[in-house]
């Protein structure tokens, strides 16, 4: 005995193939964010590369506070506690340099292509 | 400063217990006092220097770190130990002059933070004169928070001077603007600022500067020291008596080099690690009863390269 497998119609296949499609081009939520999380005063990844528009999320995960802040000032955020997450949307391509404000050896790259 | 201790343990006179008194709680502050001119901290004094500090009548105290808003430790939070070394201020024989608070006021510079260490160290009913750590400059503004209260009557971001006692006192901040890469920062503003302060003082005038991150290189791989120090060092060079008191790296260390005296301060909320002893220099978070006792026992022995800096090995236990 074997089981016949519904057919999906082909109209309804093409639909909803292209609604998995608007869904990860439009609703960037549906797929994680890049995100840098910062242990024991490193950024990680130091260096990562994304896509232009793409929100990149900082996340301390250290016992005392940091800050990120863009080398030519363009971006900062406010200091962040354990746990404290900052995001921004990086528009156009470009080397992105930033470091932390209270521990300026910390330094990180995000390139945008 | 146990070294110092074991020198003057021959005697054991009143005097010495007195200035000891002073000092007994000095995991949380310095006592520092005017002896011949010349700032010194109680407990680095002999019997009969301690002796004449006690009557000179002229004592300022050196808090720092207070790092408001730190609460990792559930049961000790940074506002209750501020709150002991507040009460051992005010339980102190002879009232200090005034109070300097060598930044790190606040964790996060939030309002309530600072609202609470001010109202907490005012209650000791002396002047205090602040200057910012990188923790009060982190408000969304960067620095607006800190300046709107402490900013007033001074220059620039925040840097002031005033003379006490025949003493000329030098307020900096080395924490704002800090560049990718780099450790603390004066900057060329303050620094121009400094040598028009500094210019027609008599030489013999003793001479105190503080700032929040150490104004010589401690530990650069941790950001420990001022990346222009060296041209504030070379303006103040001239000066009979210079005394540099820091705060920022949790523990004391001190250096004496020609007629300037370097001292860091430790914290009233947490202890750090010495440097090179850790992966990074956070927070020691340490079991609630063992707190007090590791505020009061870092100790730091460090050569840089192959080159001995000449740091005293300083425990107060």
């Amino acid at each position: 005995m074997s089981l016949q497998r519904p057919r999906m119609h082909p109209a309804l296949a093409f639909s909803l193939a292209t609604a998995l499609v608007m869904l990860a081009s439009f609703t960037p939520a549906f797929a994680a964010d890049p995100t840098v999380t910062i242990t024991n005063f490193k950024f990680d990844p130091e260096v990562i590369t994304v896509a232009p528009g793409t929100k990149v999320i900082f996340k301390n995960g250290d016992d005392t506070i940091h800050s990120v802040i863009g080398d030519d000032g363009s971006f900062h955020s406010d200091g962040l506690d354990t746990g404290d997450t900052y995001s921004y949307t990086f528009a156009g391509a470009g080397t992105y340099a930033y470091h932390c404000g209270l521990h300026p050896f910390m330094k990180g790259q995000i390139i945008v292509k | 400063m146990s070294h110092h201790h074991d020198d003057d343990e021959k005697g054991n006179g009143l005097n010495r217990r007195h200035a000891l008194e002073c000092m007994i709680w000095a995991g949380t502050g310095i006592v520092w006092t005017l002896s011949g001119g010349v700032p010194k901290a109680l407990n680095l004094l002999s019997e009969a220097q301690a002796a004449e500090a006690v009557t000179s009548g002229f004592t300022f105290l050196q808090i720092s770190d207070s790092h408001i808003g730190f609460d990792k430790e559930a049961k000790v939070t940074a506002r209750d130990t501020l709150g002991e070394a507040i009460d051992k201020v005010k339980a102190l024989t002879m009232k200090p002059n005034f109070m300097i608070h060598t930044g790190d006021i606040t964790h996060l510079s939030k309002a309530d933070q600072f609202d609470d260490a001010q109202k907490m160290i005012g209650s000791v009913g002396v002047d205090v004169h602040y200057v910012p750590g990188e923790h009060d400059m982190v408000d969304a503004d960067q620095g607006k928070a800190y300046m709107d209260r402490f900013g007033k009557d001074t220059w620039g971001q925040g840097w002031y001077s005033f003379d006490q006692n025949g003493v000329h006192f030098i307020g900096l901040n080395n924490v704002t603007n800090l560049k990718a890469g780099g450790l603390g920062n004066l900057g060329a503003e303050q620094l121009a600022w400094l040598e028009k302060d500094l210019a027609g003082r008599s030489a013999s005038m003793p001479i105190v500067v503080f700032a929040h991150i150490p104004l010589w290189t401690i530990y650069e791989q941790w950001g420990w020291g001022t990346d222009d120090s060296a041209q504030a060092m070379a303006l103040l060079k001239r000066f009979g008596s210079v005394t540099v008191l820091n705060g920022h790296i949790h523990q004391i260390v001190q250096k004496v080099e020609g007629n300037m005296t370097f001292h860091t301060a430790r914290s009233t909320a947490f202890p750090q690690p010495a440097p090179g002893t850790a992966p990074a220099p956070g927070p020691m978070i340490v079991p609630a009863e063992q707190l007090r006792g590791m505020l009061g026992i870092t100790s730091v022995n460090y050569v840089v390269g192959t080159k001995d800096l000449a740091l005293t090995d300083s425990t107060l236990a």
